[in-house]
């Protein structure tokens, strides 16, 4: 089955799910397309190594697709999408803890272009070069302090300050306590606080 | 300022509603006052700002290429067919659990066994003759029965027996299957969230 790339744009997750039922193999591009970045950011914050990062949401992908067919509409595609990443991610970092933190592009990056292409997007396209430099540093300051934060707390403040999921859906997507989930947001908000008051103070 | 949150000023909740406007007027009339609370609500908003600017990550060029190799397309996910639980910690602890009690059971039966002879030698008389008393009845009360003759009749042929048995056999089997197929989860660990 054909479905025009840029028709598919415009369809939401469901519609477009429903053509993956289907076997539109433009459908299943287009469901990586519009997870790939979101996905991959959750999982490198979590993982905190680029390689990693991306062999987990490689699997995280490969298991989602591969059960398409068993999804069901009434649930949130990207709540479903999401809940695998980080089951992934938690599950990895329950048998292994790791310290390094890369800001730089890919490691599949062999030139240059690619780098640039794959390493930290920072702020608007046009902004002034100082401001992309200011924007790079608090990009950094930002990592480093998520980077601090114990697993569970990163899980949660990323789906919810990053990624604009509700707390309920928060809740449902890691199995959590909706009031657990409270509490370690705002745990985390007051680590992060902390954390910036005294990079500031510095 | 301090970590904790004192009573009389902003909670974690009370923050939330200041970033969405919908701050309760006694707490803003607190805000007026409390510097240790227009401290915190600053910072605050500093730390979402920093977290809503956070900036979003890209995988490798090839990333869906690399996906899209491993992807069946169209196909649903296979069944997973009914498979023995992992050997976790916990399981083999449980096990291990079980079979100690077992084991200790066993060890004190031999040790006190006169004891628990004379418990069981009031007992079990008792026991054998009530049930060989409601054996009989049952067994009188059955052939009393309007279709026990039938019943005795159709499988009184060594034919019509073995017939018999082997649709009972062939009826039990397709029950299973039948149970098998229901049983079995069609996705494995793979779910939809909040499914």
């Amino acid at each position: 089955m054909t479905v025009r790339p840029g028709s598919l744009r415009e369809k939401t997750d469901q519609e477009v799910v429903a053509l993956a039922k289907e076997g539109s193999e433009e459908a299943y591009r287009e469901l990586i397309r519009r997870y790939e970045r979101p996905v991959f950011s959750l999982v490198f914050r979590m993982v905190r190594n680029r390689e990693l990062a991306e062999d987990l949401s490689q699997e995280t992908f490969i298991k989602v697709l591969n059960a398409v067919q068993t999804y069901r509409p009434e649930f949130k595609f990207s709540s479903w999408v999401f809940k695998i990443a980080n089951n992934a991610a938690i599950d990895h970092l329950r048998k292994r803890e790791l310290d390094t933190l890369s800001l730089e592009g890919s490691p599949h990056a062999d030139t240059p272009e690619l780098v640039e292409a794959t390493a930290l997007q920072i702020g608007e396209r046009g902004e002034s070069q100082l401001q992309e430099v200011e924007n790079r540093e608090l990009g950094g300051t930002i990592e480093r302090a998520i980077s601090r934060l114990r697993p569970e707390y990163r899980s949660c403040i990323l789906l919810r300050h990053v990624e604009g999921r509700t707390y309920e859906e928060i809740a449902e997507m890691l199995n959590l306590p909706l009031g657990t989930v409270k509490t370690y947001i705002h745990r985390a908000r007051n680590e992060l606080r902390i954390l910036l008051r005294d990079v500031r103070d510095e | 300022m301090t970590n904790t949150w004192p009573k009389n000023h902003l909670t974690a909740d009370d923050l939330d509603a200041f970033h969405s406007e919908a701050l309760s007027s006694e707490m803003r009339l607190h805000l007026e006052t409390c510097e240790d609370c227009r401290r915190l609500v600053v910072l605050d908003r500093q730390v979402l700002e920093m977290l809503g600017r956070a900036p979003s990550y890209a995988p490798s060029a090839e990333f869906a290429d690399r996906i899209m190799a491993r992807v069946q397309v169209g196909k649903p996910a296979p069944v997973p067919v009914l498979s023995f639980p992992r050997w976790t910690r916990r399981r083999i602890a449980a096990m291990v659990g079980v079979a100690a009690g077992m084991a200790a059971s066993v060890a004190w039966s031999a040790v006190n066994r006169q004891l628990l002879e004379s418990w069981l030698d009031g007992s079990t008389a008792a026991l054998w003759n009530t049930g060989a008393v409601l054996w009989q009845n049952g067994l009188t009360y059955l052939a009393a029965q309007p279709w026990f003759e039938g019943i005795r009749s159709l499988v009184g042929s060594p034919v019509r027996l073995g017939a018999i048995g082997a649709l009972t056999i062939a009826l039990y089997a397709t029950g299973l299957l039948t149970l098998r197929r229901l049983v079995t989860p069609s996705a494995g660990s793979v779910s939809n969230a909040g499914a």
